[in-house]
């Protein structure tokens, strides 16, 4: 698994990937939005399957709650 | 004859059933491809309730194209099922069920089945029995799940698709205590009321209501609705009273293939019908596919991949450091085409599929090698085609996972029948 803290306060903000040995196509996790002001840009990681949405690029550094639906993992993804 | 892989993992050999079309009178052999490309995204992931696939000795397609699946769940290890503990060790994950039904889009359907899940279930008791666990599988015509057991005291048993047991073949020798040390099992080839080591490898012959099983050095054909016992044959057809009951013995592999000899020679790893109505035996002690009657008259046997050690000291099993593994022919399937023109053969030491033609046993192609990426296999031990030509492979030891192989025909889309 792939884990994405948050790099001043340590908060776990989404994940990626699990135990096996399987190209996952489904989408990565991310509970929090990771926003900054100049661009929207989307942020994308590319897999052997597509791309994994993660977040959205949107306005400075700051944690937003964003819209959510549960992921598989029990977090909530964008 | 064109063969030649395109690009990443593609395959491309003579289409199964070529036609043939006349122009002016003169014969052209039409030279279109089937091409085969890997589908990473089959199946989907993750799986329902974390959980983790394990080695996958067999699976088959049913009259519906579902693929079913045996994932030995006594296979997992401490770091694969971590979330299985109170309070979880680790995020991911749990074994699945040691019977998966999926779709050729790649959904899991349906799970059940595992460690005691009947009294008869294989390997009843036993936290780590390895490949001597769940293993041949067989879904019927009625989508009934046929299921074998490969340790002492294992048989075959029926359920339904959803996993209500419903007939236990029985001929079952005796199952060892928990703990108890075990002297290697004599073979008796007479012996045809009870398989002591369990069953590996059986089929249906849905018509004839006979079952089909392959054990030691003889394949053994049953009342598939009463379990009785009504012929059998040796390598080469031979009677059962000449079957010899000795280890058979090894030979220079460096020196050129396994000799012809007339008793078959272990490990016996699979049969299959064709549909023109013959045996298909994977004599896997001698790099050897041999072809019967159902009435066991000897038809025909070719090599696969010769070179390869298909028996003797030099043959390391899971886990060892000295060797590799031994034998070409693991299992096969049929190619879809009306006339099951090829075979498509699972080679778990080479780590490919060997296509060759069912008829002269020429070779018309392979897919795949050694390796843990798309496409590639660590142990293939299983393999099936659905009606549109895709094929689905299994893998063992610690490759544990299923694949799926696109028929393409060149532009991409599959079709009922590739050669139209």
């Amino acid at each position: 698994m792939v884990s994405i803290l948050d790099r001043h306060d340590g908060t776990l903000v989404g994940s990626f990937g699990g135990n096996g040995r399987y190209a996952d196509s489904s989408t990565g996790s991310m509970r929090l939005q990771w926003t900054r002001k100049e661009t929207s840009a989307q942020a994308r990681w590319k897999t052997a399957n597509g791309f994994r949405n993660l977040s959205r690029l949107t306005g400075e550094y700051r944690v937003d709650q964003a819209p959510q639906v549960t992921g598989s993992d029990g977090l909530t993804t964008s | 004859m064109q063969i030649g892989k395109l690009w990443f993992r593609d395959l491309a050999l003579p289409v199964f059933g070529c036609c043939i079309l006349s122009f002016g009178g003169s014969v052209v052999q039409a030279q279109d491809v089937a091409k085969y490309r890997v589908d990473p995204s089959w199946p989907k992931m993750p799986l329902p309730n974390k959980w983790i696939m394990q080695g996958i000795p067999d699976l088959v397609v049913d009259s519906s194209d579902h693929i079913w699946v045996v994932s030995r769940p006594r296979d997992v290890m401490p770091d694969e099922n971590g979330a299985a503990s109170n309070p979880p060790r680790t995020d991911c994950c749990v074994v699945a069920p040691a019977i998966l039904e999926f779709d050729t889009e790649g959904n899991l359907l349906k799970g059940w089945g595992g460690a005691d899940y009947t009294p008869g279930w294989p390997a009843l008791g036993n936290p780590h029995p390895g490949a001597g666990a769940e293993h041949g599988i067989v879904v019927d015509r009625q989508g009934n799940v046929w299921l074998s057991g490969s340790s002492r005291g294992d048989s075959v048993q029926k359920f339904t698709s959803d996993g209500k047991f419903l007939w236990d073949f029985g001929h079952r020798g005796p199952r060892p205590a928990p703990g108890e040390k075990l002297e290697p099992l004599k073979q008796n080839n007479q012996d045809t009321d009870t398989f002591p080591g369990g069953v590996f490898f059986f089929d249906l012959d849905e018509d004839a209501h006979e079952m089909y099983v392959v054990d030691a050095k003889r394949v053994l054909v049953y009342d598939m609705d009463t379990g009785a016992f009504k012929r059998g044959w040796g390598g080469h057809g031979i009677p059962l009273s000449e079957i010899d009951n000795d280890p058979t013995p090894p030979y220079d592999w460096k020196s050129g293939p396994p000799p012809d000899q007339k008793q078959f020679a272990p490990a016996l790893h699979c049969v299959h019908l064709s549909v023109d109505g013959l045996v298909y035996v994977c004599e896997r002690g001698s790099d050897r596919v041999q072809v019967f009657t159902k009435q066991g008259k000897f038809v025909t046997s070719f090599f696969v991949h010769p070179s390869t050690p298909a028996r003797g000291p030099e043959c390391g099993g899971p886990g060892s450091t000295t060797y590799g593994m031994c034998g070409t022919t693991y299992n096969l399937t049929f190619s879809h085409d009306p006339m099951q023109k090829y075979l498509l053969i699972a080679d778990g030491t080479n780590d490919k599929i060997w296509i060759q033609d069912r008829k002269t046993g020429e070779l018309a192609g392979s897919i795949g090698d050694n390796g843990r990426m798309a496409g590639q296999f660590h142990w293939i031990d299983g393999i099936a085609m659905d009606s549109k030509g895709n094929i689905y492979t299994g893998e063992v030891d610690t490759g544990k996972r299923i694949q799926k192989f696109i028929l393409t025909n060149g532009d991409g889309v599959s079709r009922l029948h590739p050669h139209e």
